[in-house]
């Protein structure tokens, strides 16, 4: 009961009107721009960065907590308006959800994903609360050998078990991986990669390289291709909750909620796979299986539930061992370590009255995204009617402006539109760009746990499978790797049983 | 706009195989200049060096892997989005003139000034994506980098500089 007096010494500060306020304008402003079309919840807390750099810690935490429940809300709501989803873990949602407001059950769509978001969001901020200060008390005795083992296994995930390449996913994080070498070696100060020029020795601000890749790489690539008829947007139309909704919404809601948490504190990449395996799982057992692909509302309540669910597991990780296990994560991480914080074990020590503040404003922000929502579709709607180009010129000013004022350095806003075009060009290959954003981050942390593990063992290499933790982990690599390979060979003579319904 | 022009070098894999080498060869550039950073005595750890091999390696493993995937068919399906329209091609037009723009925007940002600077850039580019209302765009151009401006100098307090018009507001 520890943590329960924790959590209220939380709430109240977070309750302060000014934290209220920035948690309120994060959760409306989060909102506003995953809403818009293209833009992805790592996309949206990475271009919103900049609006905390006056912020102190806490309420800058405080803000981009609603930043990410907002940012997650409002793909969906794209997803459902909209003809295709603008990411992954939205997919799922815009199969049925756009079929049942082609049918005119809009608004009904967009309740069962915003009351399936809050149920999914409280329970998992809920087992967040209580998983988290558990695990932080035990990963203490972690050594540095076993983060680096967490650390491959996420690299292992993020790019070569989700996506569909696997050559690709992997060239993008280690492009990743390149890119986040150039700079002052932290341990002995030697310059690596710099080509002699003062400005890279700090390295490229991470922040320069997400917006890049994930802003800057999209507008170009939108640009290019931008559809020149107006597109397809549906009107909010329909009765917004009948009983009937309800009674076939909740337990979709629950069942995706029991899938979504656990997949987000794993390293799999966040919301991706738990949604699909919600849809699937809602396809099965519902008792309307003929509306599936015609606007089944379980397939709108599940995915999105689970998709809010990994939003809230996907924290447990990243508070608790410092592993982003999403890109949304990884820029997360960033946030944090601006502030001077290093997410792990001694956040809960050091730093937990912000730990706890942070926790209480995720429930905060849960319940004002509920609030806000509904009442504010017609304002989502509109922003979705923004003519494109001032669209993607506005996110072009946004994404310049916060690698401008970062150093005030044209040559920030130089790198950042260099790389904004190789993020092109890995778009236009099908490159996921996901990897190369935690090989970025998480390579300079693997390359220090590791050389901290040699260096304690003398060059033993032993050291990294010297705990059963480590080997565990790497057991987990070597399946992952290698179980799809085997699950192709088993699965080639049934295949199609998991294909969404036409 | 220029048509399908996409299609066919998407098809044939050369772009990509290009992209594949460069990785090779900054995977070769990277082991050859590992060696010339510098270890100090002090360091009793595996040093400065081993990670960069290790990544310079992993490089040229993965663009090799990928050369010899491409060659042998494998492609990947572009990006695919809520504005995107994959069937009419790259539009290079449209990217050539963004590409100047960007670059001019880089070099204009400090002589110009932001608020001047930025004008010009969101309007340039809103233009290059088919914006023709000349009224709305000049409005919007001017309004929108005045208000970004004004919040984070005014309202969060942050300093930009301002060139050109650093008197003026």
């Amino acid at each position: 009961m520890e943590n329960f007096s924790l959590l209220l010494e939380g709430f109240q500060a977070a309750l302060h009107p000014v934290y209220l306020l920035y948690a309120f304008l994060g959760v409306l402003v989060g909102t506003a721009v995953g809403v818009l079309p293209g833009i992805g919840p790592a996309m949206t807390v990475a271009l919103l960065m900049p609006l905390t750099f006056s912020l102190d810690a806490t309420g800058a935490l405080i803000m981009f907590a609603g930043i990410y429940y907002g940012g997650m809300f409002g793909g969906s709501t794209t997803a459902i308006l909209l003809n295709t989803p603008g990411e992954a873990a939205s997919v799922m949602t815009a199969i049925e959800g756009n079929k049942m407001a082609k049918a005119g059950r809009g608004a009904a769509a967009l309740a069962t994903a915003a009351l399936g978001s809050f149920v999914a969001g409280t329970i998992g901020t809920l087992l967040l609360t209580m998983l988290a200060p558990l695990l932080a008390r035990w990963a203490i005795k972690l050594g540095p050998h076993d983060y680096f083992a967490l650390m491959v296994l996420a690299f292992v995930t993020v790019s070569a078990v989700l996506g569909s390449s696997r050559a690709r996913g992997l060239a993008s994080l280690f492009v990743g991986l390149a890119i986040g070498l150039i700079g002052v070696d932290q341990l002995t100060g030697q310059s690596r990669f710099t080509f002699g020029l003062p400005h890279l020795a700090d390295g490229i601000d991470v922040v320069i390289v997400a917006v890049a890749l994930f802003a800057v790489g999209e507008a170009l690539w939108v640009a290019a291709h931008l559809r020149r008829a107006p597109v397809e947007l549906l009107t909010v139309r329909g009765r917004w909750f009948t009983r009937d909704d309800f009674r076939r919404s909740w337990a979709p809601w629950l069942r995706g909620t029991a899938l979504g948490f656990p997949f987000g504190t794993i390293p799999a990449g966040g919301a991706e796979v738990p949604t699909m395996l919600s849809y699937a799982a809602e396809r099965r057992l519902s008792k309307h299986k003929d509306e599936f692909g015609k606007g089944a509302i379980e397939g709108v309540a599940g995915p999105e539930a689970a998709n809010n669910a990994a939003a809230a597991g996907v924290l447990v990780p990243l508070l608790t061992l410092g592993i982003p296990t999403s890109a949304t994560a990884a820029i997360l991480l960033v946030v944090f370590r601006q502030y001077g914080l290093q997410p792990g074990p001694a956040l809960f020590a050091n730093s937990g009255d912000l730990v706890w503040a942070l926790l209480a404003s995720l429930y905060i922000g849960n319940l004002m995204l509920l609030v806000l929502n509904l009442p504010l579709v017609g304002l989502w709607v509109k922003l979705l009617q923004i003519p494109r180009p001032y669209l993607y010129a506005g996110i072009m000013v946004f994404a310049a402006l916060g690698s401008y004022i970062v150093n005030l350095s044209p040559i920030d806003v130089g790198l950042l539109f260099g790389i904004g075009l190789l993020g092109f060009v890995m778009r236009r290959y099908g490159w996921p760009v996901a990897p190369a954003i935690i090989g970025l981050i998480l390579g300079p942390i693997a390359e220090g746990q590791l050389r901290r593990a040699l260096q304690i063992s003398q060059f033993d290499l032993g050291i990294l499978v010297s705990s059963p933790f480590s080997i565990v982990v790497y057991v987990a690599c070597a399946a992952l790797i290698l179980g799809p390979a085997l699950a192709g060979v088993v699965g080639r003579s049934r295949r199609g049983s998991l294909t969404p319904a036409p | 706009m220029s048509v399908s022009d996409n299609d066919t070098d998407r098809a044939s894999g050369r772009g990509e195989i290009v992209l594949a080498a460069g990785l090779v060869g900054v995977g070769l550039y990277m082991l050859l200049s590992a060696q010339g950073i510098p270890v100090p005595p002090t360091d009793h750890g595996p040093g400065p060096r081993v990670f960069p091999y290790a990544v310079g390696a992993g490089l040229a493993l993965v663009g090799l892997w990928l050369v010899v995937a491409v060659l042998r068919g494998d492609r990947a399906e572009a990006e695919a989005g809520e504005d995107i329209d994959l069937d009419t091609g790259t539009s290079w037009t449209t990217l050539g003139l963004l590409a100047a723009i960007l670059v001019g925007y880089v070099l204009l940002l400090e002589p110009l000034g932001y608020l001047l600077a930025t004008i010009l850039f969101f309007g340039g580019v809103a233009w290059t994506l088919g914006s023709r209302n000349w009224r709305l765009l000049l409005l919007i151009s001017i309004v929108l980098p005045l208000v970004v401006f004004l919040l984070f100098t005014r309202g969060l307090g942050i300093y930009v500089p301002n060139g050109l018009l650093q008197a003026v507001i």
